[in-house]
């Protein structure tokens, strides 16, 4: 007991700081952190794949609050086609393959392919893409505080369909969960809302278009970018897992976790020991040069602020 | 010096830590801005340490290098949490 509180206690060869606040100690805090940065991204480019982000995301659930935000503001619901899910499995998969995360690929294919390729014949049609996130309701709440266009493609009335694929798989050496929503309404579907919608006397709907729509509104997320995702390296990796339905992600190592962890850590760590050593030191009435430690108080609740406000995920 | 001008001082602090708090808030989809909200925040901190210790005649390179080595576990816990790798 006595070693513990010999460290914890404001001593003379410290600069009448405890030894756990000598400048020795705290550039030792710091080595210790930059240490765990700099083995973390030696495991993710040596062990591509033990690093990653965990969540708990489902299809069924990112459809249900997207839904729920569209009611509340007196639109209707989306009806689920497989067409589109079977779409935003193949961008996510596509995306997983060739290494990047955009609305259109470096070789310059675009969401519309994925949708045409499975069959979906549209009129308007739209896509948001989330990564990183640990649960369905911070994917949706993140699209619905956009103002790069995601929160418009969730509310535009203009939609009938929706398609979603939840795919976990390893992109840039980082195992991560990728959503892809697709939106689409077709000229049969539109008309068949327009048919519900409508009184029974309303005059008869136009005829059925070509299979090739005439007018053809795409609607991605204004951020149209060709280039890969930043941090992404342009080698392919392989997909890990992929499903279409709902997915759970369980890396080797949860990053975000580990980070948290250890950010937490000293930064109570420090926090307590500033306290402890305030007080005693005003007991003491111990006179010394030193910084002051509400100071430094106030920057760890900084740190342990902005930990807790950590939210990994991203959209596009 | 007057706890009331102590007070002062402090409440200044406090601000700076509310700005990086509200940058942190408000770039959640940005970890590049939120970093520099955290470090703009820390170099307020260090800049703020020096001069209330200046004010306070109680300035030396020792007090000046505590704050530097709190503001880099701070910064390099902030790097740590926003680019984990």
């Amino acid at each position: 007991m006595r070693p513990i509180v010999k460290i914890i206690i404001p001593r003379e060869p410290y600069n009448r700081r405890a030894a756990t606040l000598s400048h020795e100690a705290l550039f030792l805090y710091a080595t210790f952190i930059f240490l765990v940065q700099f083995s973390l991204s030696f495991v993710a480019l040596k062990f591509p794949g033990v690093l990653g982000f965990a969540s708990n995301i489902t299809a069924d659930q990112i459809i249900g609050d997207t839904n729920n935000q569209r009611l509340a503001n007196n639109l209707p619901a989306l009806k689920l086609n497989d067409e589109l899910s079977r779409a935003a499995a193949a961008k996510a998969d596509y995306m997983f393959k060739n290494d990047y995360w955009a609305h259109v690929a470096p070789d310059g294919t675009t969401p519309w392919k994925f949708i045409l390729d499975a069959g979906y014949r549209y009129v308007y049609a739209g896509e948001n893409l989330a990564k990183d996130f640990q649960s369905s309701d911070d994917v949706v709440a993140a699209w619905m505080a956009s103002k790069m266009g995601h929160r418009e493609n969730i509310l535009n009335k203009n939609y009938t369909d929706i398609g979603v694929a939840v795919v976990n798989g390893t992109l840039g050496g980082f195992q991560t969960t990728l959503v892809v929503q697709m939106f689409g309404s077709t000229s049969a579907s539109l008309a068949s809302n327009e048919v519900s919608a409508a009184p029974a006397s309303k005059s008869p709907i136009p005829a059925a278009p070509a299979p090739q729509p005439a007018k053809v509104t795409e609607n991605i997320s204004p951020q149209v970018n060709p280039s890969p995702a930043p941090g992404v390296t342009a080698q392919p990796s392989p997909v890990t897992v992929t499903q279409a339905s709902s997915s759970r992600s369980v890396p080797v190592i949860d990053v975000i976790s580990l980070a948290k962890t250890v950010s937490y850590s000293v930064g109570f760590f420090l926090l307590s020991l500033f306290v402890l050593d305030g007080l005693i030191v005003f007991r003491r009435n111990v006179v010394r040069i030193s910084g002051h430690n509400g100071a430094h108080i106030l920057m760890l609740l900084l740190l342990l602020g902005s930990t807790f406000l950590l939210s990994p995920g991203v959209i596009r | 010096m007057e706890s009331r001008e102590h007070l002062w001082h402090y409440s200044i602090l406090v601000l700076v830590v509310l700005v990086g708090l509200f940058g942190v808030a408000v770039f959640k989809q940005n970890p590049s801005a939120r970093f520099f909200s955290i470090f703009f925040s820390v170099v307020g901190y260090v800049l703020w340490g020096a001069w209330h210790h200046y004010i306070e005649h109680r300035f030396s390179w020792v007090v000046l290098s505590e704050y530097l080595l709190v503001a880099l576990v701070v910064l390099a816990s902030a790097s740590l949490i926003l680019f984990p790798f």
